[in-house]
C-alpha cells in the first residue's frame, strides 16, 4: 500500500539539488528550505527527474529560487524536467522565463 | 461501455481534514477513479493537478475543517465539483500572471488544464465545478 501522504526528497550537493517525489503545499516547505538562501556560489542546477507531480506551491519556490539566483548574478537551471513539471511550466508560460535544460 | 453515450453516471464523494497533508491523498483518489472510469494518463495528470491546486485553495483559505470533492464521470465530461472555494476570485483568475509573480498562479492552472471552470454561489456556499470534455 501507498503512503497517503506526498513524499519528497532533496538532496544538496554543492550546487547540485536533486528533487525526487511530489511538490505540493504540504511537501514544498522541503524545497523552499533547500534553495532559500541559494546553495553555494554560482549557478545552481535542480534536477527535477525524478518529480512525478509538482503543483504551484513547487512553481512557486522554483520561481522565488530563480529571482533570488539573478538578482544574485547567478542562474537557477531547472535540470531534465520531467513529462509532470514540463506541462506545469508550459502551461504556466514559464518556459522562457526559467532557464531549463535537458 | 461499448457506446459512450450509454455509460452510467458514476459520482464519487471524498471527504478530507483540510490540512495540507490529506491533498496527495486526494490526487491518489481522484488519479484512481479517474483510472478506473477509463481516462488515459494524460488526463489523470490534469485532473490530479486541478484537484491539487483546489485542495490547496480551501485549505489556505477558507475556514472549513474539511476538503469535500465531488468527482463525477458524464458520458461527455469529467467533473471535479469542490466545496468552500472561498478564496477564489472568478474575474481575476483568466488572466496569466506575470513570470515573476510568486502567487496567485493555482486557479489559472485549473483554468488551463480543464476545459470549464464555474463558482456557484450556492446560499452563500462558494462551490468551484470544473469540468473536462471527452470524446
Amino acid at each position: 500500500m501507498s503512503d497517503a501522504t506526498s513524499r519528497l526528497s532533496v538532496s544538496v550537493d554543492g550546487t547540485a539539488v536533486v528533487v525526487d517525489g511530489e511538490v505540493d503545499a504540504h511537501t514544498c516547505p522541503d524545497l523552499v528550505a533547500a534553495l532559500n538562501p541559494l546553495p553555494g556560489s554560482g549557478d545552481v542546477r535542480v534536477d527535477v527527474s525524478g518529480v512525478g507531480f509538482m503543483d504551484s506551491s513547487g512553481l512557486r519556490a522554483l520561481i522565488g529560487a530563480h529571482q533570488a539566483a539573478e538578482e544574485a548574478d547567478r542562474r537557477l537551471v531547472v535540470g531534465k524536467p520531467s513529462p509532470a513539471v514540463r506541462r506545469l511550466i508550459e502551461i504556466s508560460g514559464l518556459s522562457d522565463h526559467l532557464h531549463i535544460a535537458d | 461501455m461499448d457506446d459512450p453515450a450509454e455509460t452510467s453516471v458514476a459520482e464519487h464523494h471524498l471527504t478530507v481534514p483540510s490540512d495540507t497533508s490529506q491533498i496527495a491523498a486526494l490526487r491518489r483518489d481522484v488519479a484512481s477513479i479517474a483510472g478506473d472510469g477509463g481516462a488515459d494518463n494524460a488526463l489523470i495528470g490534469d485532473l490530479e493537478l486541478a484537484i491539487s491546486e483546489l485542495a490547496t485553495n480551501v485549505v489556505q483559505h477558507s475556514d472549513a475543517h474539511t476538503i469535500s470533492v465531488v468527482v463525477r464521470r458524464d458520458a461527455d465530461r469529467w467533473t471535479l465539483e469542490v466545496d468552500d472555494a472561498e478564496g477564489i476570485d472568478a474575474h481575476a483568475s483568466h488572466s496569466l500572471p506575470a513570470p515573476e509573480a510568486l502567487s496567485g498562479r493555482g486557479l489559472f492552472i485549473v483554468h488551463a488544464v480543464m476545459d470549464e471552470v464555474e463558482l456557484i454561489d450556492d446560499d452563500g456556499q462558494r462551490r468551484l465545478r470544473c469540468s473536462k470534455l471527452v470524446s
